[in-house]
């Protein structure tokens, strides 16, 4: 009987590390890639107290901009250092194509049920959308009585010397650089060769290409362009803090988006699903919203009057047929250098 | 007072002046009221440095940055002075090709190191630790502090040395009692340069830093992609306040106008 | 200044100096020449998937290419200049001062450095830009603006600005050492200023412009964010290159490629400049 008891209770020890080791799959943290300041601001007060009042698991969120975050997947595929990340567009398809993410199914995801398909199909379900901005034109209304009512009249106007040498518009080689080529070709009835045609025709009067949001606002607030091709939500936003000279709107037809998908990470631990859950949320994309003052991709979403006034609706904007022109893209930016000399 | 001087005085004011002028910009720009940076400022305000200093994503960043840049100088420091004294004093064969080697992380854009590094402290296990990140900036300042170095010593009397050696010193006293004094200024440009570059490096921090190990540059540049506020402009100001604070507090303890360089 | 000449044995023997080289050696073989044999793999990856040297053939046969290769090369040289012009005299005046104005003086040469370069840059925007102090202070005295952004001088005005510590204090450590009683001898024995400054006071600072053209050479074709922001298209630079074709192409073998041609580039130049110690030096 002793001999029973005594190789019950040595099984049961074995047994219990493992048992333990079983459930020890769970991290104490996941971690999680954020653009800083009010886009982590909103991560802090928004995704995170959602996560671990689900799951008990800490939230660590690390810094920095989409290509960064790409290398330190790609160099480290099978322990990566990111568990929930969220890259632009062109690198979400990198990394889908490169098998450093995993597929989003409503299994994982539950809300993921409520998303679009023009949020997720192109990336084929690898990275959802989460906020995106869409490119409108900003203006001095002092100074242009009669802004462009289309992408094409603003273009055309510029060439012509209308607005005189004060206009600006992002860089064939800023991030969402081809993306705005592709919006130009769609005008010109998808010919590329036609948009950097007008692109040229009309740098005579642009001040610079701007490469960066913030160097764009710095040549918008300190005078040097009267109209610029720019992201919503930050026209908004100046506007409001106090520039009624200043006028923002979509032209003509419609507008590309500017995004942030999420995806999770190969590798990472199961529990980061619930983050992305989290994440696709109405509750939480409304305080989303709410905090950035820019578009998110769950229709559920309810915001205030006055959030939802700031903008864009998901019907403005369209995203290019990645699967075609994705592979263009570097040609363009060769193209771009070359050309725009 | 002959010409000459006068001359050469207001050459050194204008340039001064030009070394100065974008700082006073955005020194300036920092106490602004409104919500992006302009100059001139407009209202006065402190409400930026109340933002910065209260936030941990700027604060944390700037001792981490801090820390960094003092331990890759030191290390760096430690590392190149004895081959500094090797490459000029040396006769051995291959001096000049090792010497080139030593130099040419200067000659690699940091972001090709960068990732380079990146692939490769993966590849040896060395996945977000801050000894990959330690020894990148190691490597990008090794070659100031061993050009600074090497530009003093190659050019000085070796007789100094050669005596104390001659009048029974051990190797060890030779070093410290003639050699470093003699090498001093060109160390603490090297080691000025070695600071203040790790401290502004962006490439290898922005691939190899950890929630943990965040420099200022990294949640600067985060920063700027969302966010467009006077933020950076307020801590800028803070960064330029605590140098200075630095190097009056140097100055009161150690005598700095003496430590620089010779003592004179 | 030594005017016997050794050939050898008044040096460190080679296991001394292997001792002084071994642990710097050993740190760059693993942490530099490691990621540097990452990059050079990738860079012979072609987009087939094949190994060679299509992405130098790439880089090699454009003429594009070649120009932007040969630009950065002519930036690097004309920074180098003007900072020499600039900060020769201005090291020399730190090496001669003493006191408060020695301070001040290393103060304002260090202080370019204190702010982060992108801030820097958005600080000459506004300095320099067509509404900026500059323009507005020329229009008030009545002259015509200038155009100092968006093109080489407003590259070139900012670099030099953030360059010139390093030209300055090279200068000012290796002047340091000098003695003043050498050049006192010399005028007590007839030489004009002129002629003590360049038999005296230049060959022992000539190490140290060396250093500092070195280094602000490097550093002019090494770095993009001053080019990216302060530039335009046509003011196009290998490191400018390089970062786009990482992050917006993703395409690392391309900029390895750049990477490693650079690199070639500029360790000759740093191979030459070995040269140009005095005759007893070398082995």
């Amino acid at each position: 009987m002793k001999r029973i008891v005594a190789s019950a209770t040595a099984l049961a020890m074995l047994a219990a590390p493992v048992g333990a080791w079983g459930q020890a799959k769970k991290p104490d943290k996941i971690v999680v890639a954020a653009y800083g300041g009010i886009w982590a601001d909103s991560v802090k007060k928004n995704f995170v107290p959602c996560f671990e009042k689900k799951t008990g698991v800490k939230v660590d969120v690390v810094t920095g901009e989409s290509a960064d975050w790409l290398a330190r997947i790609r160099a480290n595929p099978a322990n990566p250092p990111i568990d929930v990340v969220s890259l632009a567009e062109a690198d979400s398809l990198r990394a889908g194509q490169d098998g450093l993410l995993d597929k989003i199914t409503v299994e994982k995801v539950p809300n993921f049920a409520d998303i679009p398909a023009q949020f997720h199909k192109p990336w084929n379900d690898f990275s959802v959308v989460l906020n995106f901005g869409a490119l409108g034109i900003m203006y001095n209304k002092d100074v242009i009585k009669d802004p462009p009512a289309s992408w094409k009249e603003f273009i055309e106007n510029t060439a012509a010397g209308k607005y005189g040498k004060r206009v600006s518009m992002p860089a064939g080689t800023y991030t969402w650089g081809p993306e705005f080529l592709w919006m130009l070709s769609q005008q010109y009835g998808g010919s590329i060769d036609q948009a950097f045609a007008k692109v040229k025709a009309a740098s005579a009067n642009v001040v610079k290409f701007w490469s960066t949001p913030v160097e764009a606002l710095n040549l918008y607030g300190t005078k040097e362009v009267d109209i610029m091709a720019y992201w919503d939500g930050r026209a908004v936003n100046f506007i409001d803090k106090g520039n009624p000279w200043t006028g923002f709107y979509i032209p003509k037809p419609n507008t590309i988006a500017g995004s942030v998908l999420v995806s999770k990470v190969k590798n990472a631990p199961d529990v980061a699903w619930e983050y992305i859950n989290c994440a696709m949320s109405p509750e939480v994309q409304a305080g989303h919203s709410s905090s950035i003052l820019y578009s998110v991709s769950n229709p559920k979403v309810v915001v205030a009057d006055d959030v939802k006034a700031k903008l864009t609706p998901a019907s403005e904007v369209v995203f290019p047929p990645y699967a075609e022109v994705f592979p263009e893209f570097s040609k363009w930016i060769e193209r771009w250098n070359k050309e725009m000399r | 007072m002959r010409v000459g001087a006068i001359a050469f005085r207001i050459f050194l004011t204008v340039l001064c002046v030009f070394l100065f002028a974008p700082i006073v910009i955005v020194v300036v720009a920092s106490f602004t009221a409104s919500d992006f940076i302009t100059f001139p400022p407009g209202h006065v305000s402190l409400r930026w440095f109340q933002k910065v200093l209260s936030d941990p994503e700027f604060i944390e960043p700037i001792w981490n940055s801090l820390r960094l840049a003092a331990t890759a100088t030191v290390l760096a420091s430690l590392l190149a002075v004895p081959a500094a004294l090797a490459i000029v004093r040396g006769s051995f064969p291959g001096r000049r090709a090792i010497e080139t080697f030593l130099l040419s992380p200067l000659s690699l854009p940091t972001i090709i190191l960068a990732v380079g590094l990146l692939f490769f402290s993966a590849k040896i296990g060395l996945t977000q630790s801050a000894i990959g990140l330690v020894a990148g900036h190691v490597v990008v300042t090794v070659p100031y502090v061993l050009r600074s170095v090497v530009a003093v010593y190659a050019r000085a009397n070796r007789e100094t040395e050669e005596a104390a050696a001659v009048l029974g010193a051990p190797a060890y006293r030779v070093l410290w009692h003639v050699t470093l004094p003699i090498i001093r200024p060109g160390l603490i440009a090297g080691a000025m340069f070695a600071f203040l570059i790790s401290f502004d490096e962006v490439a290898v921090a922005l691939l190899m830093t950890t929630s943990d190990t965040t420099t200022l540059p990294v949640s600067i540049l985060s920063y700027l992609v969302y966010n467009y506020d006077p933020s950076v402009a307020a801590i800028s100001t803070i960064q330029i306040a605590l140098v200075v604070v630095i190097l009056l507090l140097l100055e009161k303890l150690v005598g700095l106008k003496s430590v620089m360089f010779t003592a004179r | 200044m030594s005017a016997k000449r050794r050939s050898d044995g008044a040096g460190l023997g080679s296991a001394k100096a292997l001792l002084g080289l071994a642990p710097v050696l050993i740190v760059l073989v693993i942490f530099f020449a490691g990621p540097l044999v990452v990059n050079v793999s990738e860079s012979l990856r072609q987009p087939n998937g094949a190994v060679g040297f299509g992405q130098y053939l790439r880089i090699l046969t454009d003429s594009y290419y070649l120009t932007v290769i040969g630009q950065t090369l002519v930036f690097g040289v004309v920074l180098t200049l003007v900072t020499a012009i600039l900060g020769y005299p201005f090291g020399y005046a730190i090496a001669r001062a003493r006191g408060s104005v020695k301070s001040i003086l290393i103060f304002a040469i260090v202080a370019p450095l204190l702010i982060n370069v992108v801030v820097r840059s958005f600080g000459w925007m506004v300095i320099l830009g067509g509404n900026g102090a500059l323009n507005a202070g020329l229009a008030a005295l009545g002259f015509s603006k200038l155009e100092l952004i968006y093109n080489w001088t407003g590259v070139s005005i900012a670099m030099v600005h953030v360059l010139l510590p390093f030209m300055a204090l090279s200068v000012a450590s290796t002047l340091e050492t000098l003695d003043l009683r050498l050049e006192e001898a010399a005028g007590v024995l007839g030489a004009s200023p002129l002629r003590t400054f360049w038999a005296i006071t230049f060959p022992l600072s000539l190490e140290g412009l060396v250093t500092g053209s070195i280094l602000v050479f490097c550093l002019s074709i090494g770095s993009f964010v001053t080019v990216l922001l302060l530039g335009k298209t046509s003011t196009m630079i290998l490191p400018l290159l390089i970062y786009q074709q990482l992050t917006v192409s993703s395409d690392w073998p391309f900029a390895a490629a750049m990477g490693v041609v650079l690199l070639v580039l500029v360790s000759m130049v740093l191979w030459s400049q070995s040269f140009l110690r005095p005759r007893w030096m070398r082995i």
